[in-house]
């Protein structure tokens, strides 16, 4: 592109992306700076404690078991939400592209967008309400069900999945939708005039076709899911204890901003090279 | 292969009857045009007969066998799509071979399919590459080879060569003739050109508003319309109304046959003359509105008091350039005269 863009075209593009890149300066790059600087200082730089440069703060991570540990539990519950969001979303994107027309679809998509408008805090303490004993939904089964009925689903890890699924969902429908909103429906007709099944039709064409979108999707659970705290924190009661939870006391319990910045950049760093490890996937999926 | 029968088809769009009691036969081995404007129901009579939908009421019948209730993907159709519908993700090989694959035939069987189809419609060797590689042309060759690789009973073409430019399209026009005569497969093809239809097809059917307007030969059709529509859709047609309105080109010289509910003459079987015509033939006073010169012929619009603008051919390159505004004569011989309908 910037080949082929004279020299006032380039001025027009430049003063174009200045905003974005003024933007991106001012929102993550120096955020971004500033937490790398306090991830190399003995303390943070704004308290009664002389500061000096060090490295403690990295080695930290390895000198015991229990962060890898954490980061480890916190990958796995990564991938548990990321598969169950998949798993439930694609298919709901599917039909919401494929079956589904006019004012139905509509007010579908709207459901599906609806947990967006809420705050994601009023959210997860309306999850605690449901799954906690004696709460909405035991209450519910009980009257359905003989018998008194315990589920037992709040503070267990079960319940930290269920909060972050309802959270993160809305990603894989939306990214699904628009993938395989662009799969040309008489694709699709051509294989069935070709006596394709339905399955045949979602392994070879559909899925592949849409695997662009699915893996952003995936990419935008995943990524942010690893990271998560507060829905642990409530849900998850006394097995709560994530990666991210334990990044979060640095900064507000234990005021300790340099660990919990070194911390956070060991997590970006491993996320980076998880993605990096599935690029050979991914690149293959978005072809 | 198989003859393909439609009986008393009628299909509801909620209140809207896209077909309405059509009743067709398109003959084995046959080259069958449906012809009409967008909204005739051509493309519904189509996907009925694909079965991608279920008419409503009526028959379809495939080989004798009756089928209106069988899905599309168990009827043993093939089917090219207006935008050929290629499988963007698979290469050519794979995208003509799908049906094979699907009916697990096997792979040294299906490479051997693959490579005598592609060499059919002569893309042999680009059997690697992907459909976005490729030309217009080329796409619209695999898409034929892919609907024809399963050897199905009928071939069904919507629109086909729509996409296409137009020097690009005669081509395929004669491509397509040619392979369908070489595979003998029973064909029905949508269109709204008839130059198209009349090039294609070996019997064509005329569609509006649902209803099948008329079904035979071209030839047939073009010479006897059964009505003003079916004139003027197939080739252009000069109509005269019967009877003609008092005010009807002062001085014309008409012997019409009886009993008709119109009349029509086709552009090129008109003469047009500077001064009155001195055989005993049908002549029509008039003024030469506009002359369009395009290379062997000129199209003429002329216009009839009374009776709007008529279209002329003419072929005669001597003809003396006339002027705009001129007074000019429309002759034709009487048998070229076509009575439309009864009165």
């Amino acid at each position: 592109m910037a080949g082929t863009l004279n020299a006032g075209e380039g001025r027009r593009a430049a003063g174009l992306l200045a905003p974005a890149y003024l933007w991106l300066t001012l929102a993550v790059f120096m955020p971004l700076s500033a937490m790398l600087f306090f991830s190399f200082l003995t303390a943070p730089p704004f308290g009664n404690e002389p500061v000096a440069a060090t490295l403690a703060n990295y080695f930290a991570f390895f000198e015991t078991g229990t962060y890898g540990r954490l980061l480890w539990k916190s990958v796995k519950l990564g991938l548990w939400v990321t598969g169950l969001c998949i798993l439930i979303g694609y298919p709901c994107a599917l039909v919401l592209a494929k079956q589904i027309r006019g004012r139905a679809r509509e007010a579908l998509f709207l459901l599906v967008i609806l947990p967006f408008w809420s705050n994601s805090l009023v959210r997860i303490f309306s999850w605690a309400i449901v799954l906690r004993g004696n709460g909405v939904l035991e209450r519910a089964l009980d009257l359905v069900w003989p018998g008194d009925v315990r589920l037992g689903l709040m503070f267990t890890p079960a319940a930290v999945v269920i909060g972050l699924v309802h959270s993160y969902l809305p990603y894989v429908i939306l990214t699904s939708y628009l993938a395989l909103q662009a799969i040309d429906d008489d694709i699709i007709a051509a294989a069935r005039s070709l006596g394709a099944g339905r399955l045949t039709i979602l392994r070879r064409l559909v899925l592949p076709l849409s695997l662009s979108g699915l893996l952003a999707g995936a990419v935008l659970i995943f990524v942010p899911v690893v990271g998560s705290f507060m829905e642990p924190r409530i849900l998850g009661g006394r097995f709560g204890t994530y990666y991210g939870t334990v990044v979060e006391d640095q900064f507000v319990a234990v005021f300790n901003w340099p660990l919990g910045a070194a911390l956070s950049f060991i997590l970006l760093a491993v996320v980076l090279l998880i993605l990096a490890l599935s690029s050979p996937i991914l690149r293959k999926g978005l072809q | 292969m198989a003859e393909v029968s439609v009986r008393g088809v009628t299909m509801r769009f909620g209140e809207l009857k896209a077909l309405d009691d059509v009743t067709l036969d398109f003959v084995d081995g046959g080259f069958f045009a449906l012809l009409g404007p967008s909204g005739s129901g051509k493309t519904t009579l189509l996907r009925v007969i694909a079965g991608f939908l279920f008419p409503d009421e009526g028959e379809v019948r495939i080989a004798g066998q009756p089928v209106e209730r069988v899905p599309v993907e168990k009827r043993e159709i093939g089917m090219m799509f207006q935008n050929y519908a290629l499988f963007p993700n698979l290469t050519v090989a794979e995208n003509v071979g799908f049906g094979l694959r699907v009916r697990h035939v096997d792979r040294a069987e299906e490479r051997r399919r693959v490579g005598e189809v592609l060499e059919l419609v002569q893309l042999e060797g680009l059997g690697r590459r992907r459909p976005k590689e490729l030309s217009g042309g080329q796409r619209q060759r695999v898409a034929l080879a892919r609907a024809i690789v399963t050897n199905p009973k009928v071939l069904l073409l919507d629109e086909p060569l729509s996409a296409l430019d137009k020097a690009l399209r005669v081509d395929m026009q004669i491509e397509l003739k040619r392979i369908q005569r070489e595979v003998g497969i029973t064909t029905i093809f949508v269109t709204h050109d008839q130059e198209e239809a009349l090039t294609l097809a070996d019997r064509i059917g005329i569609l509006r508003d649902g209803r099948l307007v008329q079904a035979g030969p071209p030839r047939e059709v073009y010479n006897a319309p059964v009505d003003s529509f079916a004139a003027r859709f197939l080739g252009e047609a000069n109509l005269l109304p019967s009877p003609l309105p008092d005010t009807f080109a002062e001085g014309a010289r008409l012997a019409l046959p009886e009993g008709a509910a119109a009349y029509a003459v086709r552009p090129e079987a008109l003469t047009l003359t500077p001064t009155p015509p001195e055989d005993d033939v049908n002549a029509l006073p008039g003024r030469l509105v506009q002359r369009v010169f395009a290379g062997s012929m000129a199209t003429c619009v002329v216009d009839i008091g009374g009776g709007g603008t008529w279209k002329v051919i003419d072929r005669d390159p001597d003809l003396p350039q006339l002027p705009e505004g001129a007074a000019v004569w429309l002759s034709w011989d009487a048998e070229d005269t076509i009575p439309i309908g009864a009165a």
